[in-house]
C-alpha cells in the first residue's frame, strides 16, 4: 500500500456527536490525495472505560480492530480521535510482550500479524503530507482569523506512546493553522485537560476545566478555539452553554481543524459542516472578514506611502529615467 | 455495622441519611471490627486490644468528626502490606519507591479539586502499603487519565498508570467508591457489548438507569438531536457477537495471567515433547 | 634470593574465610622462600615492625605480603621494606582480601586461591630487579585556570608563599559567579565588598600574572614541567592604554548585545566594561554586535577614547609558559532550564533565573537594584520562587542536588522583602538543604521573621493570564493543589560544570563525569587532587559547593601545589618503559601508540631506535603490548615477570 492510502478508523463519536469532524476529515483527506479505506465492520476501541477496567480488555477490543483491518489487507491505520489512537497504540505496545499478547488472544481468539501502525489524521497531514502541500491547496486563506489551537491532553501524551510533537508546547496545529493563513495566538493551556469523559459522572469537572480554557481563550481575544479531539470539542462546544450558565462571560466557537481546512480549501458547506456546531461560528467569520479588510487597507496604505517616498527620492536625484520608472512602479503598486 | 458506601450529595464528605458519618477515609479504621476482622496493617496502634475489639461506635468519632468527615486514626506500620505494593507495581510496571513525594503530580492534576486524597497522597499510601485506604478512595475513580502527572514526574513514574492499576484492583475487589463513575463505565461497556460500538444515547439511558440521575444533560438534547448528531438508534455491527464474546470471556477470567501462563507453559512442554519424538 | 612471605589476617576480614596459617605453611615450600608466617594486621605498627625484624633476622632480600589490594597499602609496605634497608621494588603484594575473602565464604576454595596468588607473587618477585628513581628539576610556577573565588584564593595563597602564579580567566574580568551576586548567605554580606579586595590583591600581587579574557590553548609536558600555551583573546582594546574610564561604553551606538555579565537582563553595548569593580577594569568589544566589524561603519569608540586604546586590527596573542603545577578552578554555569516548557521555556519575560534576579537585586546591576518585572518594568508584589528547577530530576538526566539553591533562595526572599516591604514571597520547595554553620537558622529566619511563605511541593505549570503569571503547584503537607497569582517567578535553576569544562579536562588529561565535573583522586580522602600528577582542583568544578567550601578548596589546592613544588627536584616513578636497543628495529609502532607522546625516535649509529622520555612516561604498558619484537619492556611488569606469574598459576 502506498503512503497515500490508509486504513480508516473513525471512532464511535464520528457517527454521532462528532459528525462534523467525520465529514470534514473525509473531505479534506480526499482533497489532499489521501485514500481512506474504512476498516470493515470496525468495533469500539473501548475508549477510557475499557482501560480503566483492564488493559487486556482494552487491547483486545483494539486487537479486533486490527484483525478486521487485516481481512482487508490493511496494516497502516489512521484515526481522527486521540483517545482511539491512544488505545490502539497502547495495544500494539503492550502486545509486544508475549504473555500479554497471549492474554489478548485468549479473549479475541484471533491471532494478529506483525507490522501494524496507527497515526492520527493530524500527524499524517503534518508529517506525511507536509504543510507545503496544505498551503498549495488553500483557496480561501483564513487571513484575519484569530485562532487558538487546543490539542487536548492525549494528542501528545504520554510521550513514549504518542511520539508526536512536543508534549508541553506542541506546534503542529499552530503551524497548520498558520499555513491556512490564520493568526495563531500563543495559548498556554493548549494541552490542559478539558475534563474528558468525566463530564457525565462528575458534573463539576467540565465547567471548571473546560471553563478555564474557554475563559483564557476569550481573554486573549480569540475568534475560535480549534480542536482535534471529539471529546474536547464536545466539552468546549456542546457544553459551552452549561458553562456559561455557571458564569463564563465569553462565547467562542469551537470548530475542528479539518472544518477550517475544508473552508480554506474552498470546499462546500456540506463538507465544512459548520452548521453542525453547537456554537454559531458566523461571528468568528465576520470578525475574520472585518480584520482581513483592515489588513488589506493597511497594506495598501503602506504600499502607497512607499511609492510616494520612492517617487520623491527619484525626483530629488533628478534623473528622468528613474523618475519615470519609479512613477510607473508607484502607479502599479497603488 | 459496615462502613457506609453511599455517596453524600457533594463529593467531599457529608452525612448520610442515617446521620452516621461516612468513612471518607476508610484507611483510618473504625474502632469496631469490620466483618473480616481487624487488619493489623491499619490497626489502631495506640489503643489496647480490648478497646479495638469493642463493637460500639467510637464516641469521639461520633462527636468530633472533622470537616472532611473522618478522624485520623494511628496507623500501625509493622506488617506493611508488601503483597499489595507488589501487585500495584506489577500491574502498572512502576517502582513506587522512586516517588519522593514532590507533589508535582498533585500540582498538575486537573481533577485534584474532587479528590479525597491528593495524587501524591495516594502514592504515599501505596508506599505505606495501605491497601484499604487506596482501594476505597474516591481519587482512583476520579482520575481523568490525562497523563499530566506522568509527563511531569521528575522520577519518570507513570503515575496515571499507577492510578489506573489501583482503579482496576478496586473494581476487582468490588470497591466502588464513586458509584457514578462505575455506572458510567458499566453503561459504556454494556453499550459496546450490545452493539459492538458505543451508542451515545444508549449510554446515557443506561447511565440514567444505573444511577437514577434521569435529568443528566437533558438540556443538551435540543443542540444535538435536530442536527442528527445523536442518532436514537444504534449502529449495530455484524460482528457484535464477537465483541460481546470478548467482554464475556474477560468476565469469565479467560485472560487471567496465571491461567494463560500455565497454558503457554503446557503448550511449550507439548512442543518440546513432539520434537523429542521426531528425533528418536 | 631469600624471600619472606607474610600472610595478613586483617582481623577477621581475611582470616574469617581464609586459613592464613595454612597458606603460610604452603608458601614456605615455594622456591626461594626462606621464611613464611601469618600476622594479625600487617599494616599496623607491630605488623610492620615484625616484617622489618624478620628481614633483619632471616637476611631476606625480598618480601611478599598477602593482604589487601595494593591500591590500599602498596606504598605503606614499600616504605616498610625500604626502612629495613631493601629496595622498595623488591616487594610484591598478593590481594587475598578483595580478590578472595570478600568474594565468597568457602574456606577451602579461598585458602587454595590464596595459596595460588601467593605462589604467583613469589614467582614474580624472583624476577624483580632493584629500580632506582631518577630526579628531575621542577619549575616553581603555578598555573591557576579560572578566576572565580576558588581560583583567587588558590592564587593568593600560593603567591603569598612565594610561588609565581599565572592566572588565566576566560571572561574579561575575574570574580566568577561570586562577582555577580548581590549579597551572600548566611550573613547577607555584600558580595563585591568581600570579594573586591581579594580581586584587587590578585591584580596587584607581585607574584601573580593575570591573563584575563584568555584561555588555555594547549598543555604538554609532565608534573613539574608543564608547557602551557595561553591564548589571549583579542579584546580590540589595547589594555596597556585603556584606563577603564568608560567613555566608549557611553557612546557606543550598538545597544543590542546580550549582556553576559548581567545574565541577559536587558541589552548592553557592543563595547563593555563588565561592572564597575571589574578587575581588570578594561573595555573589550563583542565582535558579534559591533557595527564596525559587521558593517565597517562606526568607529565611535575609537574616536572618543582619550588614550587611543581602540585597535580594530588586534589579533589573538599566544603566550608560552612553563609551570610546575596546575590548579583547575573553572566553576559552574546554570543548566539550560528552557527544557521546562511547562514553565514557559524562556517565552515568558517575567519568568527569570536566580542569577538574573540576583543582577536585578544588585545596585550596580542593569536596574540599579530596583526589582522590576521585565515585561512592563513595574514593581512586583507577589514573587514566587521555585526551587529544584533542573536538580533532583531524573526525567531530564539531572538526579543530583545542586547544593546551594535552598540557601540562596532564602537569601533572595529576604532581599525581596528588604527592597519591597509590602511584597509577598512564596517559595515552593521539596526539601530544605541548609547544613552549614548558621544555615538552618537562616532558612528559619526567612520564614519566621521575613514572613516568606514556604510551600512544600513542586510547581507543575506556570502560565500567563492577563498581567499575572498563574503558578500551579501543590502543598503536599496540606495535601492540596495550590495556585499563586504571581507578578514575577524566579527559578532556582540547577547548576552544572562550566561550559567548556570537558574540553579543558582533555587538555589537562584529567577525568570528568557525565555532568562535566572534574574527577577527584578519591571522593573522601583526596578531594582537591586528580589522578594526574601535578593537576589539582578547587571549587565548584569538582562538585557544586558554596563559597566557604570553594575558598577552603582553593587554599587546599594551593597547599598541595606548594607541597609538590617545595623541593627543587622531584623523583620520577621508575616503573616506566625502557627500550632494549639491540632488539628494537625502529618500526615506530610504540611511538604511534603511546598516548602520552613519551617515546621518541633517536638515531643510534645510523639506525633508528626508540627511546623513552623517562619523565613523561606514565607506565601504562601499551608500548610493551604493541612492540612486535618485545624490545620495549615496562620495568617491574616485564613480559618475563608476567609470564612467570602465569606459569606459576597454570601448573597443570
Amino acid at each position: 500500500m502506498s503512503k497515500a492510502t490508509f486504513g480508516y478508523f473513525p471512532g464511535c463519536s464520528g457517527l454521532g456527536t462528532s459528525l462534523e469532524y467525520e465529514r470534514s476529515t473525509r473531505a479534506v483527506c480526499r482533497e489532499l490525495g489521501l485514500t481512506l479505506w474504512d476498516i470493515p465492520d470496525w468495533n469500539c476501541c473501548g475508549s477510557t472505560p475499557a482501560h480503566t477496567v483492564d488493559p487486556v480488555l482494552s487491547s483486545a477490543l483494539s486487537a479486533r480492530v486490527f484483525a478486521q483491518g487485516e481481512t482487508a489487507g490493511i496494516r497502516d491505520v489512521v484515526t481522527p480521535c486521540p483517545s482511539c489512537l491512544s488505545n490502539l497504540r497502547n495495544a500494539l505496545e503492550h502486545m509486544e510482550d508475549e504473555l500479554f499478547a497471549a492474554r489478548v488472544e485468549a479473549l479475541t481468539e484471533r491471532p494478529l500479524e506483525a507490522g501494524h501502525s496507527v497515526k492520527s489524521v493530524l500527524q499524517v497531514i503534518v508529517e506525511d503530507i507536509g504543510l507545503d502541500k496544505v498551503k498549495e491547496r488553500v483557496r480561501r486563506p483564513l487571513v484575519g482569523l484569530r485562532a487558538v489551537p487546543y490539542y487536548g491532553c492525549l494528542m501528545t501524551r504520554p510521550e513514549k506512546i504518542m511520539r508526536f510533537d512536543d508534549p508541553e508546547n506542541p506546534q503542529s496545529l499552530d503551524l497548520l493553522l498558520q499555513a491556512l493563513g490564520a493568526e495563531v495566538l500563543p495559548f498556554p493551556l493548549k494541552v490542559d485537560c478539558c475534563g474528558g469523559s468525566l463530564g457525565i459522572p462528575v458534573r463539576e469537572s467540565v465547567p471548571r476545566l473546560s471553563g478555564r480554557i474557554l475563559e483564557l481563550a476569550g481573554e486573549l481575544g480569540a475568534d475560535v478555539i480549534v480542536v482535534a479531539c471529539p471529546l474536547c470539542q464536545m466539552n468546549l462546544d456542546l457544553r459551552q452553554g452549561q458553562i456559561r450558565a455557571k458564569g463564563l462571560d465569553y462565547t467562542v466557537p469551537v470548530p475542528y481543524f479539518t472544518q477550517l481546512m475544508a473552508y480554506a480549501f474552498g470546499l462546500g458547506d456540506e463538507e465544512a459542516a459548520f452548521k453542525l456546531l453547537a456554537e454559531d461560528i458566523s461571528p468568528a467569520f465576520s470578525c475574520m472578514q472585518r480584520r482581513a479588510g483592515e489588513i488589506k487597507a493597511e497594506e495598501a496604505r503602506v504600499a502607497a506611502l512607499a511609492a510616494q517616498k520612492a517617487a520623491a527620492k527619484a525626483g530629488r536625484t533628478g534623473s528622468g529615467q528613474s523618475q519615470a520608472k519609479s512613477a510607473g512602479a508607484a502607479g502599479g503598486e497603488a | 455495622m459496615q462502613p457506609c458506601g453511599r455517596l453524600g450529595r457533594n463529593l467531599r464528605g457529608s452525612r448520610t441519611a442515617e446521620g452516621v458519618p461516612c468513612h471518607r477515609r476508610p484507611g483510618s479504621a473504625p474502632v469496631f471490627a469490620n466483618p473480616q476482622g481487624l487488619s493489623p496493617v491499619r490497626g489502631e496502634a495506640n489503643a489496647p486490644a480490648f478497646v479495638r475489639k469493642c463493637k460500639k461506635q467510637c464516641a469521639f468519632k461520633l462527636r468530633n468528626v472533622t470537616k472532611r468527615g473522618e478522624c485520623m486514626e494511628t496507623v500501625l506500620l509493622n506488617g506493611r502490606d508488601d503483597a499489595f505494593i507488589r501487585a500495584v507495581e506489577e500491574s502498572s510496571g512502576q517502582v513506587v519507591a522512586r516517588c519522593y513525594q514532590c507533589g508535582n503530580c498533585t500540582a498538575g492534576c486537573p481533577m485534584s479539586f474532587a479528590y479525597d486524597y491528593s495524587v501524591s497522597q495516594v502514592m504515599r499510601l501505596i508506599q505505606a502499603g495501605q491497601k484499604d485506604a487506596v482501594l476505597s478512595s474516591k481519587a482512583v475513580w476520579l482520575c481523568a487519565a490525562c497523563n499530566t502527572c506522568s509527563q511531569r514526574c521528575p522520577n519518570e513514574i507513570n503515575v496515571a498508570g499507577v492510578m489506573d492499576a489501583c482503579r482496576q484492583m478496586a473494581r476487582r475487589e468490588k470497591k466502588f467508591a464513586v458509584r457514578a463513575m462505575r455506572a458510567f463505565v458499566d453503561a459504556f461497556l454494556d453499550s459496546v457489548k450490545f452493539n459492538g460500538r458505543s451508542h451515545e444515547v444508549g449510554i446515557m439511558a443506561l447511565y440514567m438507569l444505573y444511577t437514577g440521575r434521569v435529568w443528566t444533560d437533558v438540556e443538551l438534547a435540543p443542540k444535538v438531536l435536530p442536527k442528527g448528531k445523536m442518532p436514537l438508534l444504534p449502529h449495530r455491527i455484524k460482528g457484535r457477537s464477537e465483541v460481546a464474546a470478548i467482554i464475556d470471556r474477560y468476565k469469565q477470567g479467560l485472560s487471567d495471567p496465571e491461567r494463560v501462563r500455565a497454558r503457554l507453559a503446557k503448550d511449550a512442554g507439548a512442543e518440546s515433547g513432539k520434537g523429542k519424538e521426531a528425533v528418536s | 634470593m631469600r624471600i619472606g612471605v607474610f600472610i595478613c589476617h586483617c582481623g577477621s576480614n581475611i582470616a574469617g574465610t581464609v586459613d592464613c596459617a595454612s597458606v603460610a605453611s604452603v608458601a614456605s615450600t615455594y622456591p626461594d622462600v626462606a621464611y613464611a608466617t601469618d600476622i594479625m594486621y600487617a599494616c599496623a605498627e607491630p605488623g610492620q615492625d615484625a616484617i622489618i625484624a624478620a628481614i633483619k633476622e632471616h637476611r631476606l632480600t625480598g618480601v611478599v605480603v598477602a593482604s589487601c589490594t595494593p591500591r590500599m597499602h602498596e606504598p605503606t609496605f614499600r616504605k616498610t621494606v625500604e626502612r629495613a634497608g631493601l629496595n622498595r621494588y623488591m616487594f610484591e603484594m598478593a590481594n587475598i582480601r578483595e580478590h578472595v575473602s570478600w568474594i565468597g565464604k568457602d574456606m577451602e576454595a579461598n585458602t587454595n586461591k590464596a595459596s595460588e596468588l601467593v605462589r604467583m607473587a613469589v614467582s614474580k618477585l624472583r624476577l624483580n630487579r632493584e629500580l632506582k628513581p631518577k630526579s628531575f628539576p621542577v619549575t616553581k610556577r603555578l598555573l591557576v585556570v579560572g578566576g572565580g573565588v576558588a581560583g583567587i584564593q588558590a592564587a593568593l595563597d600560593a603567591a603569598d608563599a612565594g610561588l609565581e602564579v599565572l592566572m588565566v580567566e576566560k571572561q574579561p574580568t575575574i570574580g566568577g559567579k561570586m562577582a555577580k551576586l548581590d549579597k551572600t548567605f548566611p550573613t547577607v554580606d555584600c558580595s563585591s565588598c568581600i570579594l573586591g579586595p581579594r580581586m584587587v590583591d590578585v591584580a596587584q600581587h607581585p607574584n601573580i600574572t593575570l591573563y584575563a579574557y584568555s584561555e588555555v590553548e594547549s598543555i604538554s609536558g609532565y608534573v613539574g614541567n608543564f608547557d602551557v600555551k595561553i591564548r589571549k583573546k583579542a579584546a580590540y582594546v589595547d589594555w596597556s592604554k585603556c584606563t577603564g574610564c568608560g567613555l566608549c561604553t557611553e557612546k557606543c551606538p550598538s545597544k543590542k548585545s546580550y549582556d553576559r555579565f548581567n545574565e541577559g537582563v536587558g541589552p548592553t553595548t557592543a563595547i563593555i566594561i563588565p561592572f564597575p569593580q571589574a578587575i581588570p577594569k578594561k573595555a573589550s568589544i563583542e565582535r558579534e554586535y559591533c557595527r564596525q566589524f559587521n558593517t565597517g561603519k562606526c568607529g565611535v569608540c575609537a574616536k572618543v577614547c582619550p588614550t587611543g586604546a581602540i585597535n580594530y586590527e588586534m589579533q589573538d596573542e599566544f603566550i608560552d609558559a612553563k609551570v610546575g603545577g596546575i590548579v583547575a578552578a573553572t566553576g559552574y554555569d546554570l543548566m539550560d532550564w528552557t527544557v521546562y516548557q511547562e514553565y514557559g521555556g524562556g517565552r515568558y519575560p517575567d519568568v527569570v533565573t536566580s542569577l538574573q534576579y540576583e543582577r536585578m537585586l544588585s545596585a550596580s546591576g542593569p536596574t540599579g537594584g530596583h526589582i522590576k518585572r521585565p515585561s512592563d518594568g513595574e514593581e512586583p508584589k507577589d514573587v514566587v520562587f521555585i526551587q529544584c528547577v533542573g536538580s533532583r530530576d531524573v526525567s531530564i538526566g539531572r538526579p543530583y542536588c545542586s547544593g546551594f539553591c535552598c540557601m540562596y533562595t532564602a537569601k533572595q526572599a529576604i532581599l525581596t522583602k528588604d527592597h519591597i516591604p509590602d511584597s509577598h514571597s512564596y517559595v515552593f520547595y521539596m526539601d530544605i538543604r541548609s547544613p552549614g554553620k548558621g544555615y538552618d537558622e537562616f532558612t528559619r529566619r526567612v520564614q519566621e521573621e521575613y514572613q516568606a511563605r514556604y510551600i512544600r511541593g513542586r510547581v507543575s505549570m506556570v502560565y500567563p493570564k492577563g498581567k499575572k503569571l498563574i503558578v500551579r503547584g501543590a502543598d503536599t503537607l496540606m495535601g492540596t493543589q495550590v495556585e499563586v497569582e504571581a507578578d514575577l517567578v524566579v527559578l532556582a535553576v540547577g547548576a552544572e560544570a562550566a561550559k567548556g569544562a570537558p574540553h579543558l579536562a582533555e587538555k589537562l588529561r584529567i577525568s570528568y563525569d557525565s555532568y562535566g565535573f572534574f574527577m577527584e583522586g578519591h571522593p573522601k580522602l583526596r578531594p582537591v587532587e586528580t589522578n594526574t600528577a601535578g593537576v589539582f582542583l578547587a571549587g565548584a568544578c569538582q562538585g557544586l559547593k558554596d563559597i566557604p567550601s570553594s575558598v577552603a578548596q582553593g587554599s587546599a589546592a594551593a597547599a598541595k601545589a606548594l607541597a609538590l613544588l617545595s623541593r627543587d627536584m622531584l623523583d620520577s616513578d621508575p616503573q616506566i618503559a625502557a627500550v632494549n636497543v639491540n632488539r628494537c628495529v625502529g618500526c615506530r609502532k610504540c611511538i604511534e601508540v603511546c598516548p602520552f607522546k613519551a617515546i621518541q625516535e633517536i638515531d643510534l649509529r645510523g639506525q633508528p631506535k626508540a627511546e623513552v622520555i623517562e619523565t613523561v612516561c606514565q607506565g601504562c604498558g601499551l608500548c610493551n603490548a604493541t612492540c612486535p619484537q618485545g624490545a620495549i619492556q615496562l620495568s617491574h611488569f616485564t613480559d618475563n615477570q608476567l609470564l612467570a606469574e602465569v606459569e606459576a598459576l597454570c601448573r597443570f
